[in-house]
């Protein structure tokens, strides 16, 4: 490693492969990114700025794909085995960063690589196969085609057994813009479409095996840190026993007893009958074992099975989106709408939303006549709110891209405007919402218009303290307060992301937690509040992208139905959403302008000038 | 001491006030004001080791266990290190009669001194009162207070009221027959009574007890805002942030630890941001209320200007 002043969690390299020429180099990464930046997201977004020029269409070949480890990949500390994809969207057009669990992660890192960036256009299908720093492309002709599941089978028996495999399935290949890249067959770097770029790439898969140990600059620092976290991963009520035993579904009951679990499209926020759809329900009919990602205490992750099928999930995200936004009450249909969306690499959230969307239009004749012929074709029926058998046969058309899936395959906004009906779209920047409704909690509205990745969740966890009281309760009505709240999980989210844990972790861990660890690892002294910063620089260079791509403050809006439409029915009945002032603030707080600007000032303070 | 009634109980908190708190305590000073507790059934000599060791380690007041059994254990463990065994006396009810009362109070303290070997100041009693008893006489809470006081031998006790088995009325009179006993604390709950620690309870124990006797909240304190909010009831001033002034009994102190730090960041904000004010109402949690004090909390929040805040308005 050449780098100087950080003495481990980095190789300090990263590797270059030009699809179209098949050229694959090797590059130094300038030690003051990796301070500035940390790894994973942050690096990633460092590169892809500085790389991609603006108006770079999302699926052509010159748009670039980055596979990203983390410093903390390798170090045994409990929850930190994620890696990051970083893209311009296919689905947005903003900049896209998806961060996944398994154990690619750690193989990657495990190579001896920092990142990979693929450029270009293969001119064949190919997989990338990387082997303790040695870089390989593949022919995948015989893998074009296969699911996810398939493909992994295929490379490991082909690689080695252990080896981690980040791959996508058919929807990847037919540029379906909800694609995902899978990574140990169930894990997602799932949103805004990145399996899209990839396939556009030719590029099935990156299998990734590696012995070479991440460099750790104090051991003995390291050792203490990783007892502690250990110590409150272990004993926090979250990470300790409702993860752990009910995995992420334990959040329906919890988030409908607010009125704030959005049903049919986001029409409602009550799910009367969320028995069919709870913990218990999924636990006692579909649940296998726990399946943890490598180095995680906590265990969120299920292996399941039906009767016929077998896999893994779904997450309470994934049961809200192809379950109660559809109107759907049968667990069952949503399992296998989910492993279609898993087999297929297609994105859960956004799949369900998009669904939603199409029902809505329906109910409502919105329909353009070509989408009602084609559901009329594939479903023999109109498509309505609680059609589970409409669920299970769009998620597996629209990982196709086949019949009413074809449609499906670009997303609700695409969906929504082609019917003429932007209106019915929930979703922000082209990215579908997920599944807590923000009239029922202020500070997720804010943090849903402001994401720089579109209406997403784990941009700005603060449901844990309006909803889960972690790391404390506050109101979740109240505006006060909710701005600079938004800012500061914005950016410890993007430090978290990019040192590698897990964002369950937070559940139990402090920024000065991981800021100690990163002190062990890398050998640079950092606090909680220097750890922030890095994170503050994080979201402003992504910003910074989506200025360069267009996009302002007319895209940090929620569908005009939050600040229409009350809730009907529960407790947040009669609940809107009213943004402005807050967004106002928000802009103040971050110093950018009053069109979403970063100022001359926060950029110079944030050395991005 | 004359007292009003308050129309509405304390749910919402100055911001700047909640802010300055939220600056003035990091984990260390938290820390110190924690029994960190564990009062189940079943708890068994691991547990009490992993307590111990928390509580050597953070910087706590005293870990506080059940003393059958744990009178064997818990002195050894903390040999040797400033953090004081807690037992909780008479627990949870507090029915047994006045003697029987004295003499486990003096068991107590007689085996823990000599187990632990080092002298007096190394244990408290969190006794619980009948309360039934008081709720007719009065004098009798005086009488069985200052009888354990006397067998504990100048050891501090803290005296459990089960503040959610009593009216408005009863939380002050309560308050000030311990204000008048030999006792040194006043403690809100057993942390299995109806409803935890509120507030609105810590606060009139405060203005009962003043600033020279002690008030320990117990019962759902999982944070550091709890924390604060709490003290902010009952321990505002810098002169009451005393050990022996103000005191939280908790089973996680690592979270209240943890969510400190996450306070430093934004700490206004996070003031600001305020909480749903039922959650922090002793007039909301009625579920384990017998009906007359059901009815009693209802009539409350009818009256009361958060009412729309109520998930369940059809009282």
């Amino acid at each position: 490693m050449s780098l100087n002043k950080i003495k481990g969690g980095y190789h300090g390299r990263l590797l270059r492969i030009d699809l179209s020429t098949r050229a694959i180099k090797e590059e130094s990464i300038p030690e003051e990114y990796l301070m500035n930046f940390l790894g994973g997201r942050g690096l990633g977004t460092k590169y892809l700025y500085d790389e991609l020029g603006p108006g770079v269409a999302s699926l052509s070949s010159e748009n670039k794909l980055i596979l990203a480890a983390n410093p903390l990949n390798g170090t045994g500390a409990t929850t930190t085995c994620r890696y990051n994809v970083i893209t311009k969207s296919p689905l947005t057009g903003a900049i896209l960063s998806c961060s996944a669990g398994g154990h690619f992660g750690i193989d990657l890192k495990a190579c001896g690589y920092d990142l990979v960036i693929f450029e270009g256009r293969a001119e064949r299908p190919v997989y990338l196969y990387l082997e303790n720093g040695r870089a390989e492309l593949r022919s995948a002709e015989h893998l074009w085609g296969l699911d996810t599941h398939s493909v992994t089978e295929r490379i490991l028996a082909e690689t080695d057994l252990q080896a981690g495999v980040a791959c996508i399935g058919p929807a990847g290949e037919s540029g379906v813009r909800l694609a995902s890249i899978m990574n140990e067959r169930d894990h997602a770097a799932g949103r805004g479409g990145a399996g899209a770029v990839m396939g556009a790439k030719n590029l099935k898969a990156v299998a990734a095996r590696g012995e070479m140990k991440t460099p750790v600059a104090d051991e003995e620092a390291l050792a203490q840190a990783k007892k502690l976290w250990m110590t409150f991963v272990s004993e926090a009520p979250l990470t300790k026993d409702a993860l752990k035993e009910w995995g992420t579904p334990v959040l329906v009951k919890i988030i409908n007893a607010y009125g704030a679990w959005p049903v049919k499209n986001f029409q409602e926020g009550f799910f009367i009958d969320d028995d069919s759809l709870s913990a218990q329900t999924f636990k006692e009919r579909f649940f296998v074992k726990r399946e943890p990602c490598a180095s995680c205490s906590i265990g969120c992750c299920r292996a399941t099975r039906t009767s016929q099928r077998q896999g893994k999930g779904p997450e309470y995200e994934t049961i809200w989106a192809l379950g109660a936004l559809c109107g759907v009450r049968d667990l069952e249909a949503v399992v296998h709408a989910n492993y279609n969306c898993n087999e297929l690499g297609v994105d859960t959230i956004s799949a369900g939303g998009t669904i939603a969307c199409a029902m809505e239009l329906s109910e409502k004749g919105y329909l353009d006549r070509e989408s009602e012929d084609l559901i009329q074709k594939d479903l023999g029926r109109k498509l309505r709110f609680g059609d589970a058998e409409a669920v299970v046969l769009f998620t597996r058309l629209l990982g196709e891209a086949k019949g009413f899936g074809r449609i499906l395959a670009s997303g609700s906004k695409s969906l929504a405007q082609r019917c003429g009906h932007p209106e019915a779209a929930m979703q922000v920047k082209g990215l579908e919402l997920p599944a807590y409704d923000p009239r029922g909690f202020s500070g997720m509205a804010l943090a849903y218009a402001t994401s720089n990745r579109g209406g997403c969740h784990v941009r700005n966890f603060l449901i844990s303290c309006e909803a889960i009281a972690t790391p404390a309760a506050v109101s979740r009505f109240h505006s006060a307060g909710k701005p600079g709240l938004v800012k500061f999980y914005q950016d410890l989210t993007a430090a978290i992301d990019s040192i590698g844990a897990c964002l369950f972790s937070f559940f139990a861990l402090s920024p000065d937690h991981y800021a100690r660890m990163m002190s062990a690892v890398t050998g640079m002294e950092v606090d909680g509040f220097q750890l922030v910063r890095a994170g503050e620089r994080i979201w402003n260079l992504e910003r910074l992208f989506n200025i360069r791509e267009g996009l302002g403050r007319s895209d940090d809006r929620l569908p005009e139905r939050f600040y229409r439409e009350p809730l009907p029915a529960g407790h947040s009945k009669e609940r809107t959403v009213d943004l402005e002032a807050m967004l106002d603030e928000y802009y103040s707080l971050r110093g950018w302008d009053g069109n979403g600007l970063p100022g001359e000032e926060i950029l110079r303070q944030l050395e991005l000038k | 001491m004359k007292y009003s009634l308050s129309k509405t109980p304390l749910v919402e908190f100055d911001v700047e006030k909640l802010t300055n708190l939220i600056q003035n305590f990091d984990a260390q000073r938290i820390a110190s004001f924690l029994d960190v507790t564990d009062l189940k059934a079943d708890t068994q000599a691991p547990k009490m080791a992993k307590m111990a060791d928390w509580a050597k380690t953070l910087g706590c007041a005293s870990v506080c266990v059940n003393p059958v059994e744990a009178a064997d254990t818990l002195p050894l463990l903390l040999k040797g290190s400033p953090v004081k065994e807690c037992y909780v006396h008479d627990f949870p009810l507090g029915r047994s009669d006045i003697e029987l009362k004295a003499r486990m109070a003096e068991h107590i303290v007689k085996k823990s001194r000599q187990l632990r070997g080092e002298g007096r100041g190394r244990v408290e009693l969190d006794t619980v009162i009948n309360v039934g008893r008081f709720k007719k006489d009065p004098g009798y809470t005086l009488e069985e207070i200052n009888a354990v006081c006397q067998a504990a031998d100048g050891e501090t006790v803290k005296v459990i009221v089960r503040s959610s088995e009593l009216t408005e009325e009863e939380v002050w009179r309560v308050s000030e027959v311990v204000a008048e006993s030999r006792a040194h604390f006043i403690k809100n709950s057993t942390g299995m009574d109806a409803y935890g620690a509120m507030p609105e309870h810590i606060r009139i124990m405060r203005q009962v007890m003043g600033p020279r006797r002690g008030v320990k909240a117990a019962g759902g304190i999982s944070d550091a805002l709890s924390f604060l909010r709490l003290a902010y009831a009952g321990a505002p001033q810098p002169e009451l942030w005393d050990p022996m002034l103000w005191r939280c009994g908790t089973s996680a102190p690592l979270a209240i630890v943890s969510s400190i730090d996450w306070l430093k960041h934004r700490s206004r904000d996070w003031a600001a941001a305020g909480i749903t004010p039922c959650l922090v109402c002793p007039y909301h949690h009625v579920d384990k209320l017998r009906v007359e004090m059901r009815e009693l909390s209802n009539a409350k929040c009818r009256e009361c200007r958060h009412f729309h805040y109520r998930t369940h308005k059809d009282l």
